[in-house]
């Protein structure tokens, strides 16, 4: 009997066995694909070149594989994003610099490579107080800019197709602090200057609970999972400690996981890059149901070890890793990981596997269509 | 006598308004500048490297103590020159040229500044042909690279070759560092040394450079 890519990915999600470990490919901001791979995996495969763009707003230099490509891989699910709301005060800057809503300024110093955000609107203020949260224009939570088209697209999908569907949120608190007040001075200002640091990400959360309920009640009852980003590690520890953590961050990440719960049923899934295990805890207590990108070569984040550790309260969404093995393994490496990654992570559901992080440039198509083959084989393998 | 470890423990806590005062203070009445850095600024910041080496610290505790360093050093830095005092050695460094990721660097900056060394830093995007003058214009000891895109690694091999072109490579260490980055690709590109974070890499340069 065949099972659909949404129960699939629903079951391995409720950790409930299935007949293969379910598989993302751009359902994400951060599983997606450099254009120069992109152009590299259809040559390799025979396809004809695609019409990319040559240059993306956003914080990665990446595109979304074509529908061609994920149903050649056999990919479960299907992504999803808010659009640029109306209001937004986002403009260009130069040639490669741009500002954003928040009026946070990107840049990147070649076309081809990410964007990085260079300035943030409240970084300039060496010793800042609440008052100065105001002085900056905000943006409008429920703009209908940002969801304008979203039922139709996502319906357009649930009526054609039996994929899952994820909707993408902006980032989450702070991710968007650490952009506004630069971020050196946000780790400073959580220990040196509380009163603003709360104001400035209360502020902030204000503005992504009403963006989150906005596009929940617009597609909460269509969407079988609904994911923010906010990185919380670096390669050897998390940004802070968990005590600074539970003090000064995890009220709004409650808070607005709270929101999420409250306007759709689906799982919730939190994207941090690094080592982030210190937080894990903390993350299942708030109600996160899913992690991404379980980021297997950062400290402490030995998938085995954590699915040991928070297995039963925690789904993993990601686990092939991008800073070693995807760019400079071998095709055989590759398979060895998506391999190990199933015994470690996917034995009884709960795992949906995908990159660590978009596919960068130099990733050798080889290795690419290694990860996706060996996903789909049958657990035979095992 | 002056209670050195007082400035150490402000340095430690990340209190740059007293740590400043401590320092004004302590020049007034009459403390050479380089024993003021050699005997509490140093080691709070060995300290605060040490403990953030074993995991018992995080960023924010790393970054305040470093504003309390500099904090004190703008204090005491401009007596440095008419006292002759010597630095550990000069350090040029850079994110290389295609990488605007600079976060990782600056700590490094920082915990380099903290133990007493002398930093050149050309920031990011740093072009070879930068990190070259720079290496000809100041009487460098290390060069060291940072990277966080898997796709700008190569422009270590590129900046290293660089060196050897103009004939600098055996007057300087290479030290490299960043997430992509590792002891293996390290000797593979011919560089002296990696470090995978801030407080280490101050222990490699420091086992790089020849005491003065």
């Amino acid at each position: 009997m065949t099972i659909s890519h949404r129960d699939r990915v629903r079951k391995a999600l409720n950790h409930e066995d299935t007949d293969r470990v379910p598989i993302d490919f751009g359902g994400g901001p951060a599983t997606q694909i450099h254009p120069t791979a992109y152009s590299n995996l259809l040559k390799h495969l025979g396809f004809p070149e695609e019409d990319l763009p040559v240059s993306h707003r956003g914080e990665g230099q990446v595109v979304a594989p074509s529908e061609k490509i994920l149903e050649y891989f056999d990919v479960d699910v299907r992504g999803f994003y808010t659009s640029t709301p109306d209001s937004s005060i986002g403009q260009p800057l130069g040639p490669t610099r741009y500002s954003d809503e928040w009026g946070v300024e990107w840049d990147k110093s070649d076309v081809m490579h990410p964007y990085i955000n260079v300035l943030g609107p409240l970084q300039h203020i060496s010793e800042p107080v609440v008052a100065d949260v105001e002085t900056i224009s905000w943006p409008v939570p429920d703009d209908l800019g940002r969801v304008r088209g979203l039922r139709a697209r996502i319906e357009q999908v649930r009526e054609n197709s039996d994929y899952a569907v994820v909707l993408n949120l902006p980032n989450s608190t702070f991710a968007l602090t650490q952009r506004v007040r630069g971020f050196v001075e946000t780790l400073e200002d959580l220990l040196l200057n509380e009163a603003f640091a709360e104001a400035l990400q209360e502020r902030i959360t204000d503005v992504i609970c009403g963006i989150a309920t906005l596009a929940l009640t617009e597609v909460g009852d269509l969407i079988d999972g609904v994911s923010f980003g906010d990185d919380m590690g670096v390669q050897n520890q998390s940004y802070m400690s968990d005590e600074l953590y539970k003090k000064m961050v995890k009220p709004h990440h409650r808070r607005f996981v709270d929101t999420l719960h409250k306007h759709t049923d689906a799982k919730v899934i939190t994207h941090s890059d690094g080592s982030i295990r210190e937080l894990i805890p903390d993350f299942i207590d708030i109600g996160i149901d899913v992690i991404n990108p379980v980021q297997v070569s950062a400290t402490g984040m030995e998938p085995e070890q954590l699915n040991h550790d928070f297995g039963k309260d925690l789904a993993f969404w990601g686990g092939i890793d991008t800073q070693h093995v995807l760019p400079f393994g071998t095709a055989e490496d590759v398979v060895k990981a998506v391999r190990g990654r199933r015994k470690d992570l996917g034995k009884k559901g709960g795992f949906i596997q995908a990159s660590v992080h978009n596919i960068q440039s130099e990733v050798p198509p080889e290795n690419i269509v290694a990860m996706f083959e060996t996903a789909l084989e049958d657990r035979v393998y095992d | 006598m002056t209670e050195f470890n007082d400035l150490a423990d402000m340095i430690i806590n990340g209190q740059h308004t007293a740590a400043a005062e401590w320092a004004q203070t302590a020049l007034d009445s009459g403390v050479g500048p380089a024993e003021i850095i050699d005997e509490g600024m140093i080691p709070g910041m060995d300290e605060i490297g040490r403990r953030w080496k074993e995991g018992e610290i995080h960023m924010p505790e790393v970054l305040i103590a470093a504003r309390a360093m500099k904090a004190c050093m703008a204090v005491v830095q401009p007596l440095l020159a008419s006292t002759g005092a010597v630095s550990r050695g000069s350090v040029v460094i850079g994110t290389v040229k295609g990488d605007l990721h600079d976060i990782g660097k600056n700590l490094v900056v920082m915990m380099l500044e903290g133990a007493g060394y002398t930093v050149h830093d050309l920031g990011n995007d740093v072009a070879p042909e930068a990190f070259i003058k720079a290496t000809e214009d100041n009487d460098v000891d290390i060069v060291a690279m940072s990277a966080l895109l898997t796709t700008t690694v190569p422009m270590m091999t590129a900046t290293i070759q660089a060196l050897k072109d103009a004939e600098l490579r055996g007057s300087v260490k290479v030290v490299i560092g960043g997430a992509p980055v590792s002891d293996e690709l390290a000797k593979q590109i011919g560089a002296d040394g990696y470090a995978p974070d801030g407080a280490t890499a101050v222990d490699v340069i420091a086992s790089l450079v020849p005491s003065a």
